[in-house]
């Protein structure tokens, strides 16, 4: 929810806590907070994120990012999304069985990549039988960003772009104004690639960030954006509205803005408690070896 | 006369009396009833056998059609009742053999419950490259050979009759044929190992079966 | 010609007219004339060769795709909530079987001509077995097309509305732009008359052969659908339900002896069937019985419940003319005449 749009104190390298501290000071806070956290008392560090947050890394160069096992990925922040039926008018529709998807965002200064990775014991690859469905997975974006759609594709005035890559090997980009209404646009900088490994997919999509089309969504480097994510299990008979969705996430492409206030005061309460508890454990230690 | 034309015949007219020597000399001057011969026992072969123009095909024409055939099974068939095949173990879509002493055709069983029991039809018309042994359907149907129709009358002309194949001359008469039937190989055990052309059966080519029919050598 | 618009004929919502046809199940001969010139004209290839949008299936029987009757589809009770279906497999279907033609016309094999795949089930396998014993065996050939239905659960089913009621003249069809390939159609229609093209990605059906009726079709003429013209003993009438001097209002609404395959589907087909008589049972000795030969509980199966009323006046009728008198159902029945047979230009706007 955009509402709830925050950032986790130390997404930025500038904005570090520990920047102001010596090296010593560094260890002990960390020490302090894996013990404070592992009292339950806050949140770990990589649970820190606010909700509905996919974080967004920066890269100087693409590298290896369009390959789904690429090197490039192993600094890449990573968010687990959960999934649940769409509950759309469809036939067996609750029946999904794809739990959560794993999420990792990088960007360059000319495209934007996105890693899904989820757990499929069976690869579905062909639908060259009549009941024969391919696995596969979909991105979705508002169109515009004045407004976030309805989560289930989007309405008439207020449509969504559908990155969409199925077992058989084929991605298109879509176009949709609300359900049943997904419409194949031209599309040819987005690309995606995919691996099947120890029950793994996982497929990178990408594509360029910028577009002056109408009705292909901008992405822009310095502004959140909603996303939401679809998976579906071929050999479980998903496909169309029987698919596993997750709600809107966004992704953390802009400034940082701070959360939601109350979020932001949690924050600073439990950041300046972590400062000051620290500040004052150090200094006793200090006093009791009487340096 | 028909539109002013005189018949064919002898007389121009139509005639059931033909006064030919060897007509006169088999009893057969006006048309006759006599028995026939008995090729195959009913002991020995129990099932009589018809072969029915189908409705798949005219003739041979589009029987050997792909999609034709899609609408059938694949192959030749024969229709058994379902208690004949029963007594012989034989299930539908099982291989089997038609036989009598004239030859053995190996084709697919299909079980018939209309069809009336202690007879076997085989539908006319399979190509013989539709048999492995390339025989045919026509191939346990005997063709009896008379005296009589070997005759032109009148001798000089032949107006009246003489040797036009399928018109006059030996034909196949296939209402009392019998054969038997036996299983070859069951549907279920066949897998898909196409059949590897079990030719047990009699062969011998069609001058030797036409001999065995004559009598001539036994 | 044209006719009022203030018919009494129940037509879909936004519906024109409604095409129709009547096939006198009597007549059928299993012959399979109208498969092929279907096939012929519109499943030959590209991914349709397993298709036959024209079936002919011997009743009683498994028929095309095998026991499609057990598959689901179509409304319950209410008429509102859609029945869960299946999808068929291929298996279901049968294989469009190649030959080993080539090998033995033109490379000497002495093989026997065989489909070159395991043929083990096919859309006519169980053609002719019927049921009971003899002599009082039976079966009868059972033609089906899409019935082109006035409620049809197939264009429910697809979340995309790809598949749609036609508005001039009811023909349910296949927007092959919009069909995604999600075979809900192919599930949701209890008669299992759309069919997944693998090679398209998308589903096709029997389209009425709509190009003929409007006139694109041999010689520029107005041509009723292959299936009923190449029907040797021309079994079939074609027109519009909504054509109230028509012969098919007249079978259907007039004397109700054109009834609908199973009923109970709730979708409402619009192809009907005279049903078919057989003569009565018979002894071992060959004596006739006064016994159905035809189960009438199997017909009421298959038919519903008005078959009886269908039946009876049809035997009603026949007496009639056995005792010279006039029978406007049995010359609609006996026609030879096309002209009476084929009606569809009847409208100025369909
Ligand atoms: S028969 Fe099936 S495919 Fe045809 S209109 Fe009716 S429900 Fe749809
Ligand atoms: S062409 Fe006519 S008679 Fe032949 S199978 Fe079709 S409907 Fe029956």
């Amino acid at each position: 929810m955009r509402e709830d749009d925050g950032s986790v104190p130390d997404r930025t390298p500038e904005s570090t806590l520990g920047s102001k501290l010596s090296r010593e000071h560094v260890a002990a806070l960390a020490l302090v907070v894996t013990v404070v956290a592992s009292a339950a008392l806050l949140p770990t560090l990589a649970d820190a994120r606010p909700a509905y947050e996919i974080p967004v890394d920066y890269q100087q160069s693409s590298a290896d990012l369009s390959e789904p096992s690429g090197e490039a990925w192993d600094s890449v922040p990573a968010a687990s999304v959960p999934l649940s039926s769409a509950g759309a008018s469809v036939p067996a529709a609750d029946e999904t069985s794809v739990e959560s998807v794993r999420v990792e965002v990088a960007r360059t200064n000319e495209r934007l990549y996105l890693r899904l990775s989820w757990a499929d014991a069976t690869t579905d690859t062909s639908t060259d039988e009549i009941s024969g469905f391919a696995d596969a997975v979909a991105v979705q974006l508002p169109a515009n960003q004045s407004e976030r759609p309805p989560i289930a594709m989007g309405s008439t005035s207020n449509r969504v772009n559908v990155w969409y890559w199925s077992g058989t090997g084929e991605h298109e980009a879509l176009l949709a104004g609300g359900p049943g209404t997904t419409t194949e646009i031209d599309e040819p900088t987005l690309r995606a690639n995919a691996t099947h490994e120890d029950g793994r997919w996982t497929v990178v999509f990408s594509r360029s960030m910028a577009s002056d089309r109408a009705n292909v969504t901008d992405v822009s480097p310095n502004r959140d954006m909603d996303v939401a994510l679809a998976v579906w299990n071929g050999s479980n008979m998903e496909r169309s509205g029987r698919k596993a969705t997750s709600e809107w996430y966004y992704l953390a492409l802009g400034p940082d803005t701070g959360g939601p206030p109350y979020e932001a005061i949690l924050w600073s309460v439990a950041g300046l408690a972590i400062v000051f508890t620290t500040l004052v454990t150090i200094e006793g230690i200090r006093r009791t070896r009487g340096e | 006369m028909q539109e002013k034309n005189p018949w064919p015949t002898f007389t121009g007219r139509q005639q059931y009396y033909i006064d030919h020597d060897w007509f006169l000399e088999l009893d057969e001057a006006l048309p006759t009833h006599k028995e026939a011969p008995v090729l195959q026992e009913k002991s020995e072969y129990p099932l009589g056998y018809n072969t029915p123009h189908s409705r798949w095909s005219i003739h041979s024409t589009w029987r050997d059609s792909s999609k034709m055939l899609r609408l059938q099974r694949g192959e030749p068939t024969v229709y058994l009742n379902p208690d004949d095949a029963a007594e012989r173990g034989i299930e539908d879509g099982d291989t089997v053999r038609v036989y009598n002493d004239l030859d053995s055709v190996e084709v697919q069983a299909k079980i018939y419950p209309s069809g009336e029991p202690g007879t076997a039809r085989h539908y006319f018309s399979w190509e013989r490259f539709q048999y492995p042994d390339r025989n045919n359907f026509n191939s346990l149907v005997p063709m009896y050979m008379k005296p009589t129709q070997l005759v032109q009358y009148p001798e000089d002309t032949g107006e009246h009759l003489r040797f036009i194949p399928n018109y006059w001359g030996p034909t196949g008469v296939n209402s009392d044929v019998r054969v038997e039937v036996e299983l070859v190989e069951s549907a279920a055990d066949d897998a898909d190992d196409e059949t590897d052309g079990e030719s047990g059966s009699v062969s011998g080519g069609a001058l030797g079966r036409l001999s065995g029919v004559l009598g001539g050598d036994d | 010609m044209s006719q009022s618009d203030d018919s009494t004929v129940d037509l879909a919502e936004g519906i024109d007219h409604q095409v129709a046809m009547v096939m006198d199940l009597n007549k059928c001969i299993g012959c399979q004339t109208c498969t092929i010139a279907c096939k012929t004209n519109w499943t030959e290839s590209g991914g349709r060769e397993y298709m036959y949008w024209n079936n002919v299936e011997t009743k009683p029987g498994s028929g095309y795709p095998r026991d499609w009757e057990e598959m689901g589809g179509g409304w319950d009770e209410s008429g509102e909530e859609r029945t869960p279906g299946d999808l068929p497999d291929r298996e279901d279907y049968g294989r469009a079987w190649d030959f080993n033609h080539e090998a033995i016309m033109y490379e000497g094999s002495d093989e026997p001509l065989r489909p070159l795949e395991n043929a083990d089930w096919g859309p006519n396998w169980d053609e002719d077995e019927g049921a009971g014993e003899y002599p009082n065996s039976y079966y009868f050939y059972l033609p089906r097309i899409c019935n082109h239905c006035t409620h049809p659960s197939c264009v429910e089913a697809c979340p995309r509305s790809a598949i749609y009621k036609r508005e001039e003249d009811g023909i349910v069809l296949v927007d092959q732009d919009r069909c995604r390939g999600y075979r809900y159609c192919v599930e949701g229609c209890p008669y299992k008359k759309v069919f997944y093209n693998a090679e398209t990605k998308t589903s096709e059906k029997c389209i009425f052969c709509y190009p003929r009726i409007e006139g694109e079709g041999p010689e520029g003429e107005v041509r009723p659908p292959s299936c009923a013209e190449d029907c040797p003993p021309q079994l079939r009438h074609v027109g519009f339900l909504d054509d109230e001097d028509g012969p098919i209002h007249k079978l259907v609404n007039e004397y109700e002896v054109a009834v609908r395959l199973h009923p109970e589907y709730r979708t409402e087909p619009n192809v009907y069937y005279i049903p078919p008589y057989a003569p009565p049972q018979t002894s071992e000795g060959g004596e006739t019985l006064d016994a159905e030969r035809i189960p009438r509980d199997y017909l009421e199966e298959l038919f519903g419940p008005k078959v009886n009323e269908a039946l009876n006046t049809i035997s009603r009728e026949r007496d009639r003319v056995r005792r010279g008198e006039e029978s406007e159902l049995m010359e609609i029945l006996s026609t030879v005449n096309n002209d009476d047979q084929y009606r569809l230009e009847v409208f100025d706007d369909a």
